[in-house]
């Protein structure tokens, strides 16, 4: 047994790849949606594993990263195994909360084909965060991007506002896909390499044509994640999608986005002869970001809009994080990156609870009526915050100090100005909850709801972690040292 | 004309191109019109790999450039049955009256 074992963990990426690969394949072959959800989940559930099995071997047991000869070139850095661990745990508990999904948003025959595509788009940010080539970085961003885009347009067949959203997804990313791949063609021919840390670890032979590549990858990948000022799709898609879609796109689709952006920011920052420039757009764009993405939270109308919005900001904070350069900013955006994806867990999932459209009046006195969804959106709200022993407030902590240690010590206010903007959105959605009479009904009588009850408890338990954080704090920590550390 | 300044006038019409196109899916009013705007961005980004002599990238930006199409294709067959057309004006009317049917949305 101990030989598979090693063997297994010696290929730990590529079986992270794989596992929802072959569960796509195989949930396509499957007769129903609740077979091919069943097979989905476990791809879901072995990536996953394997996932936490590495960061922590990688972290907290300090083991070697694996360098096993794959045919496929995979090179798994701190920041991208982190990630990694992140994304796939948080898909698997969102596959998980989408057997209501198959339920409610598509038709039976499309159930096997959601699934499936789920699955690649896993598959895909994965690829895209372990792949050493930036070509096959693009390759991977844009499989994951294009599933998710397919995936919505699925759920267009129930509601046709996702139709024109999927369009104005697949346009948006379609324009970002042709800067990504004008920006790795500069890339590698500024660097005279085709590898990601070649911007670093090699003699930039023409700083300027490298220099303008990763800022176009850096562009279009901001533009998927869905960060100000380049986010005009995502009031649309998540608006317009229906509860499980938006859950999934906010999940997987930004929240792979996101790391897959710092990812390859933190490898831009860190070459000698591009990195202030990079890091100086960076810092405008992160800014940018939580300026507008609070003031659109404060001012929507529609709880999936809403928890866009917000999501926007808080992954603005976690660029800012970025930005530093430093081992301490990476640390602080990972530990942000996890409040982030368990905020959106717990804030989308719970708005699952909503049938149709989501105005914020369907969440009047929905804390009587779905008392576990309320208090999972509640815990999300806190965390966004940044209220004391929230994990939101152990990242936000963390980036202010980071920030204050280079000397940026705008970065504060804006973390600062980013919580109070989640002061007022949150505590309008909280008074919605808790202190409103119904006016909405909610789903009652499906069994299948409990389904994303793993979904809101994780996410309360990851909004929980502030309380006693020292493990996260110490993998964070270890996984940037690897990135950003001396002798990188 | 040297090799090296039809390299360059090369890979300058392909930004050009892609400058086109990214204009063309921003603004165009209608959806077909948006969907030719990416894939003249895609081409003229695959154009200008070719003039920089990345090849590594090209096969990748030709395989999504065909995905692309496909499901643009797609959702432009799909969009007409729902809206009875693909005119980005009267698609976000639609969307906005099936919005407003929601209470307080």
């Amino acid at each position: 047994m101990q030989p598979w074992l090693d063997s297994a963990r010696a290929h730990a990426p590529l079986l992270m790849i794989v596992a929802p690969l072959a569960a796509a394949a195989l949930a396509l072959l499957a007769p129903g949606g609740r077979l091919a959800w069943a097979v989905a989940c476990l791809g879901g559930a072995v990536a996953a594993t394997i996932a936490l099995d590495l960061a922590l071997r990688m972290f907290v047991f300090g083991a070697v990263q694996p360098h096993a000869a794959e045919g496929a070139a995979l090179e798994p850095g701190g920041a991208s195994v982190a990630c990694a661990a992140l994304l796939t745990v948080a898909a698997f508990v969102a596959m998980l909360a989408s057997r209501a999904m198959l339920r409610h948003d598509v038709r039976t025959r499309a159930g096997p084909m959601t699934m499936a595509l789920l699955s690649v788009a896993l598959a895909g940010w994965i690829g895209a965060l372990f792949a050493r080539d930036l070509a096959a970085i693009f390759l991977a961003v844009e499989t994951a991007w294009l599933a998710v885009v397919a995936l919505l347009a699925l759920a267009g067949e129930r509601a046709r506002g996702a139709v024109s959203a999927a369009l104005r997804m697949l346009i948006a990313g379609g324009v970002a896909a042709a800067l990504m791949l004008l920006g790795v063609g500069l890339v590698e021919r500024g660097v005279a390499g085709a590898r990601l840390e070649a911007l670093s670890s090699i003699t930039v032979a023409t700083p300027r044509l490298a220099g303008v590549g990763a800022g176009l990858i850096i562009v279009a990948l901001a533009l998927k994640a869905g960060l100000a000022p380049l986010h005009g799709w995502i009031g649309a898609a998540y608006g317009r999608a229906s509860p499980g879609v938006a859950l999934i796109l906010g999940v997987v689709g930004a929240g792979g986005a996101l790391s897959v952006l710092m990812r390859v920011s933190a490898a831009a920052i860190g070459a000698p002869e591009v990195g202030d420039g990079v890091a100086a757009a960076l810092a405008v764009l992160a800014t940018v970001t939580v300026v507008i993405g609070s003031i659109q939270a404060v001012g929507a109308r529609n709880v999936r809009r809403l928890a866009a919005y917000a999501g926007a900001a808080q992954a603005g904070c976690a660029l800012v994080g970025v930005a530093l350069g430093s081992p301490a900013g990476l640390a602080a955006a990972l530990v942000q990156t996890l409040a982030l994806l368990a905020a959106m867990l717990a804030l989308l999932g719970g708005a699952t609870a909503i049938d149709g459209d989501a105005p914020l009046s369907a969440l009047d006195g929905l804390s009587r009526r779905a008392p576990i969804a309320s208090a999972a959106m509640t815990f999300a709200l806190l965390s966004l915050m940044g209220a004391p022993l929230t994990t939101g407030f152990l990242a936000r902590w963390r980036l202010i100090e980071a920030g204050l240690g280079a000397g940026w010590w705008w970065s504060a206010a804006v973390m600062i100005g980013g919580s109070l903007a989640a002061v007022v959105y949150g505590g309008r959605m909280i008074e919605r909850l808790y202190f409103r009479r119904a006016t909405h009904a909610v789903e009652h009588g499906d069994r299948w709801r409990w389904a994303r009850a793993p979904a809101l408890l994780l996410a309360v338990l990851a909004l929980a972690w502030g309380v006693e954080p020292s493990l996260l704090l110490r993998a964070a920590d270890a996984a940037s040292q690897l990135d950003l550390g001396e002798g990188s | 004309m040297t090799p090296a300044l039809a390299l360059r006038l090369a890979f300058a019409a392909a930004v050009a191109l892609i400058m086109l196109g990214a204009l063309t899916a921003w603004s165009a009013g209608h959806a077909v019109k948006r969907v030719i705007g990416v894939l003249s961005a895609l081409g003229g980004a695959i154009a200008a790999l070719a003039a920089l002599g990345v090849t590594d990238a090209l096969l990748a930006g030709v395989g999504v450039s065909v995905v692309v199409l496909v499901i643009a294709a797609a959702l432009v067959v799909r969009a007409q049955e729902a809206y009875g057309g693909v005119e980005i004006g009267e698609i976000d009317v639609a969307d906005t009256l099936d919005e407003a049917k929601a209470p307080e949305a």
